[in-house]
């Protein structure tokens, strides 16, 4: 791996495209429907995260070490580690914002007393793409868990973290094999995501929001993909849900996922194929070139749907003014929003203390830190911090907001949300489009059982 | 009707920016002999600069485009001749490609560490906004502007090369550098000006792509240059009328296609062979530039074997013994064992990245190094080893390792057959063309890494597990010793002195009636044989491998750093897979503030060869052998730049100077030093050090 150029492209998609299942939460039974998060801001206190109270703090009760089961614990800290692939040559930085957010986190949460006062070490562990097992092995000789991570080799988990006794509440899944299926148990894989994305469930929802407000737009719907594994699978799933909920195929095209030295003929191709709802799956480079496109072309579909990894200021960045209109689906409160929403907007504020990038990724993290966070506070005050209390408690939350950062998920039964907000780009920046009168709009058919890729 | 005259239209756009590209490729190689693969890369170090004046300065438009294309481009280029091209008189074909692949590599990073790839950078064309109404279609001014920049770069060059002194003398300089020299022209200046007009040409193509698709990025920008091979193919990189026949095809053919070829329906099965995940077509729309090189290839008529014409380079060989290699072997499985017992953990891994990756470095040595043949894929081929022993090797089958090699070797051969008519040039973007063919429609199918990621075991021998990195390091670091040590001994056979022989005149090869065919079709199955045992190997130390690992781009710091190593030599691999470990696993962990410069130094060592063209073992043993025979009084051996390049042959089976010479003349080839002799004293003095 190391250098090299096509790489880029492909890690690009490959991160992304699991962004794609990742950050936009697929799946879900789970919770009821309520969904409208607090929007007055209540007083704060130090520890406090959203409608988390008390999250970090110092020792309440219990804190005694446990006798085994817990390694990287004492009496007055907790050993984390934290995995990444910034250190890919091909692309520096990449998935920087998992660290990013675990910096903060914990320079937060340490500020506040710790977890029951016991203090935080994170160390971050830079697989670079391709030296998971390494790293991992590292991992396993001194961290109690790992929190808030992702890496491109994570199928590898079971046979070096899960092996070693590590338990995982990561940031998110990149391999099919590591984000599991719906109604998987956390317990068995040691791995709790705070935000699932099981390979058998397609979240359809803001699909059909959209198509409501524009009737018709379903019977015309085009697929433009990366002609990638990751891609063409993601393409696969989203096809069988789309036609479960009722939408027509017209058109079905693979570009370059490295890149078309012309995307015009693609936009002439979704009007002679009268294409109305464009559902475009790959980044926010390929996809500004295409909206531009599209604009030169004069056809422009009179819905362009993305997934929530398009919720990215690259996107607005390479598409430029022709980005106006398209939509963005996410169960993410929108940054944009932080004002009404203090978990988000608390995210942003300890990022500008520690600094680095601002993502949904890095969000997403933010939820695993606090997951992480919550149940091992619980354990620690029974005296009984070990992985495997973690891991039970893991399998009793089945209604998850990260304190108000994004839609209730289920991290005990591996399902994702089934709330929607729908985002549209306006004036060159991503603006609430529905729900107006809540925060998401939620529907337990919003979210459609699929096939998993293999 | 509308909808075809509209992708006829886009076409015609696409091969007019396909034909400005591929121009400047063939001015630059029809006018220095250099076939330059960094030419898609300066093109897209153009249009990152363009943007930062325009977009990122606020420059208008007018004056930035000016600024790159007239002035900072051909200044490029005037300096790579000046400080780079200029220094490759007298190295092999190989030689001159590498430091061209080097210079891409370069151009790359740079571009990469000024302009990081994770933002997003809107380029709008020129005059964007407004169109020509063409009835079915808008034709953007942009779109008007490219295919006028097609016809004019056309024209133009016909004239510059046909109606201008400046441009017969270029032409002059490609023919014959002397007799132009002879006649009173100046080849360095000719060259100059080619490559300054090659840059610009460059630059040009950049900026309207990158114009036309209306944001920046890396790789698309610099993989451009493919696309254009396939069209400078069409005119046997000579015809520029041919060349512009074949852009347009291209453009059209990808255009029509997207319209009217559906490829989303998967295949299941292939003569009845069920795959448990369909394969997709998805890929062969984009491959169609590729595809479209290969089928040239295909059809390019072999070149003649021309006698004289070959120059004595002032590359050597050196020649240890197997014995030496043998004892290396287990020197080097106890300093591997050394090594991982001191630095357990990441470091062991991370050197058994590199030394694996050394053992496909091995597979060019007898490719390269022997037979002065050319492979731009050994990632590819090392893919091929992987994926089979992921699929087929379990937990470590060693039966599934030889059948991941003798599948590799059965790829070779095929790649081979048509590709090894034809020389140097030809066979590396054969290659080229053969890995991005693996990139596009092979390593990306879940038929062969399902969900883009297949665990690879570490082979499993008589009931011992090499599944501990420290014993996966000593296997690695022993596989590579063996092999090495076989490659050294076969130096010395028949069938390795066939191969040097080859390298040094396949005339006198013909001429003594060896079968070139049959002898380059057998050093390349070898070759692709070993690359897939490094593959298979590599993919058991990383675990588990992804499409990314084995891409096109991939190949080339391998490629880079083997012959930075000294290609000729089993020990330039070695180093150069340590070289490979430090410098993009080991020094960029240890010293983060310098990643970028590690990241851009292998580039630098590899156009630095063209001034020391042995590679760097081959220097420091002759160093150190000088320093030695200093030291003891004796007469110091030649300083190899002066060794001769068959010198190496002599005492094998009984090879005398006699024997030399008497091949020599039998191949014309002693006629040089003669020839040389005819010019001036001083002149006649460098050709005969030139050798």
């Amino acid at each position: 791996m190391k250098k090299l150029a096509g790489i880029v492209a492909v890690v690009a998609l490959v991160t992304v495209g699991c962004g794609d299942r990742g950050s936009d939460s697929s799946g879900g039974v789970a919770g009821g429907s309520s969904t409208t998060a607090p929007t007055t801001a209540p007083t704060a206190a130090a520890g406090d995260w959203g409608d988390l109270k008390g999250v970090c703090g110092a020792k309440e009760k219990g804190g005694e070490v446990a006798a085994d089961d817990n390694q990287g614990v004492s009496a007055d800290t907790i050993k984390l580690g934290t995995i990444a692939d910034p250190g890919f040559a091909g692309r520096l930085g990449l998935n920087q914002e998992l660290f990013d957010a675990g910096d903060a986190f914990v320079e937060w949460c340490n500020a506040a007393g710790g977890i029951n006062g016991k203090k935080l070490e994170l160390t971050k562990h830079d697989a670079a793409l391709s030296d998971y097992q390494p790293v991992m092995e590292d991992a396993c000789k001194t961290d109690f868990a790992m929190v808030g991570g992702g890496a491109l080799q994570d199928n590898l988990w079971p046979t070096v973290g899960a092996a070693c006794g590590l338990i995982d509440i990561p940031g998110f899944s990149v391999t099919a094999q590591k984000a599991g299926l719906a109604g998987e148990d956390p317990t068995a894989s040691r791995s709790v995501q705070p935000v699932p994305n099981p390979g058998d469930r397609y979240p359809v929802g803001p699909a059909q929001i959209i198509a409501d407000k524009y009737p018709g737009t379903e019977d015309h719907l085009g697929f433009l993909y990366g002609d990638f594994q990751t891609t063409i699978d993601q393409k696969v799933k989203e096809r069988q849900a789309f036609e479960k909920a009722g939408f027509t195929v017209v058109q079905d095209t693979a570009y370059n996922i490295g890149g078309e030295s012309n995307w015009k003929p693609f936009a002439t191709a979704l009007e002679s194929d009268g294409v109305t709802f464009m559902k475009f799956i790959g980044e926010g480079a390929n996809a500004g070139n295409l909206e531009q496109a599209m604009k030169q072309v004069g056809y422009v579909p009179k819905v362009r749907y993305y997934e929530t990894n398009f919720y990215d200021q690259t996107f607005l960045d390479a598409a430029g003014d022709a980005a106006e209109g398209a939509f963005i689906g996410t169960a993410y409160i929108p940054m944009e929003e932080a004002a009404d929403h203090p978990a988000t907007q608390l995210y942003l504020d300890n990022l500008d203390k520690t600094g680095g990038k601002k993502a949904v990724l890095g969000i997403q993290s933010t939820s695993a830190w606090l997951l992480f966070a919550t149940l091992a506070k619980a354990c620690d005050q029974d005296n009984d911090l070990t992985r495997d209390c973690i891991l039970k408690g893991a399998k009793k939350v089945t209604e998850w907001t990260g304190g108000g950062l994004h839609a209730p998920t289920s991290p005990a039964t591996n399902e994702g949300a089934q709330c929607f907000v729908v985002l549209q780009v306006k004036d060159g920046k991503f603006t609430r489009w529905t729900p107006t009168d809540e925060d998401f709009s939620c529907n337990p058919d919003y979210v459609v059982s699929v096939k998993p890729a293999s | 009707m509308d909808q075809f005259l509209t992708f006829t239209i886009i076409g015609l756009v696409t091969g007019a920016l396909y034909a400005v590209a591929a121009s400047g490729l063939v001015v630059t190689y029809t006018t220095s002999g250099i076939f330059n693969f960094a030419h898609g890369a300066i093109g897209m170090f153009a249009a990152f600069t363009y943007w930062q004046l325009h977009v990122g300065w606020g420059w208008p438009a007018p004056l930035a485009a000016v600024v790159v294309m007239a002035v900072l481009a051909p200044a490029f280029g005037a300096a790579i001749e000046r400080t780079i091209v200029r220094g490759l008189e007298g190295v092999s074909e190989v030689t001159k490609l590498i430091v061209s692949v080097s210079l891409l590599f370069g151009v790359y990073q740079c571009a990469v560490v000024i302009w990081p790839p994770d933002v997003g950078r809107n380029l709008p064309g020129f005059f964007a906004g407004s169109s020509i109404d063409l009835g079915v279609y808008d034709l953007s001014y942009h779109e008007a502007i490219t295919i006028a920049a097609a016809v004019a770069t056309a024209v133009g060059l016909r004239f510059l090369l046909f109606g201008t002194r400046t441009g017969i003398a270029m032409r002059a300089v490609v023919d014959d550098r002397d007799l132009s020299r002879l006649n009173g022209a100046r080849p360095a200046r000719s060259s100059m000006t080619s490559w300054a007009l090659g840059c610009a040409l460059a630059a040009l193509a950049g900026i309207l792509l990158a114009g036309s698709q209306g944001s920046l990025s890396h790789i698309p920008l610099t993989l451009l240059v493919i696309n254009a091979y396939g069209a400078a193919m069409f005119g046997r990189l000579r015809s520029l009328p041919l060349t512009f026949v074949g852009a347009v095809v291209l453009g059209l053919a990808q255009s029509y296609a997207i319209g009217y070829i559906k490829l989303d329906t998967p295949v299941a099965s292939v003569l009845g062979h069920e795959f448990t995940r369909a394969l997709t077509l998805t890929g062969l729309r984009s491959a169609i530039p590729t595809i479209a090189l290969f089928v040239v290839l295909l059809f390019l008529p072999p070149l003649k074997v021309r006698a004289g014409t070959q120059q004595r380079s002032r590359e050597v060989i050196p020649a240890p013994g197997a014995r030496t290699w043998l004892l290396g072997t287990v020197v080097l499985g106890v300093v591997a064992f050394g090594f991982a017992t001191a630095f357990p953990g990441l470091r062991t891994f991370q050197m058994g990245q590199g030394l694996a990756l050394g053992i496909v470095m091995l597979s060019l040595v007898p490719l390269i190094g022997y037979a002065g043949q050319i492979s731009l894929a050994p990632m590819a081929f090392a893919g091929i080893g992987a994926v089979a022993m992921g699929n087929w090797g379990g937990d470590g089958n060693p039966a599934a390792l030889i059948a991941a090699v003798a599948l590799t070797a059965a790829v070779g051969a095929l790649v081979a057959l048509p590709a090894i008519r034809l020389q140097g040039l030809y066979l590396a973007l054969a290659t080229a063309a053969f890995a991005v063919l693996m990139d596009q429609l092979v390593f990306s199918q879940g038929t062969f890494i399902p969900n883009a990621n297949l665990p690879v075991g570490r082979l499993d021998l008589f009931g011992f597990s090499f599944d501990d990195d420290r014993a996966h390091l000593v296997l690695i670091c022993v596989v590579f010793g063996l092999v090495a040590t076989a490659l050294v001994w076969l130096r010395g056979r028949r069938f390795g002195r066939r191969l040097l022989a080859m390298k040094s005149s396949e005339a006198a090869c013909a001429t003594l009636g060896v079968n070139l065919t049959a002898t380059k079709l057998a050093v390349f199955t070898l070759s692709a044989g070993i690359a897939g045992l490094g593959g298979a190997l590599y993919g058991a130390q990383l675990n588990s491998i992804s499409p990314p690992t084995f891409a096109f781009l991939q190949s080339l710091p391998v490629v880079l750093l083997a012959v930075i190593g000294g290609i000729a030599a089993v020990g330039g691999a070695l180093f150069g897979g340590i070289l490979y470990s430090l410098t993009f696993l080991i020094l960029p962990d240890l010293v983060p503030a310098l990643r970028n410069v590690f990241a851009i130094a292998p580039a630098f060592a590899g156009i630095s060869l063209g001034r020391n063209p042995n590679g760097a073992v081959n220097e420091a043993v002759a160093g150190f052998q000088r320093r030695r025979a200093a030291k003891a009084g004796g007469p110091a051996p030649a300083p190899s730049g002066l060794d001769d390049t068959d010198l190496d042959l002599l005492g094998l089976d009984g090879f005398t100077a006699a024997d030399r010479m008497a091949l020599d003349r039998a191949t014309g080839l002693d006629d040089e030093p003669l020839y040389a002799s005819l010019r001036t004293p001083a002149g006649a003095a460098t050709m005969v050090t030139h050798g």
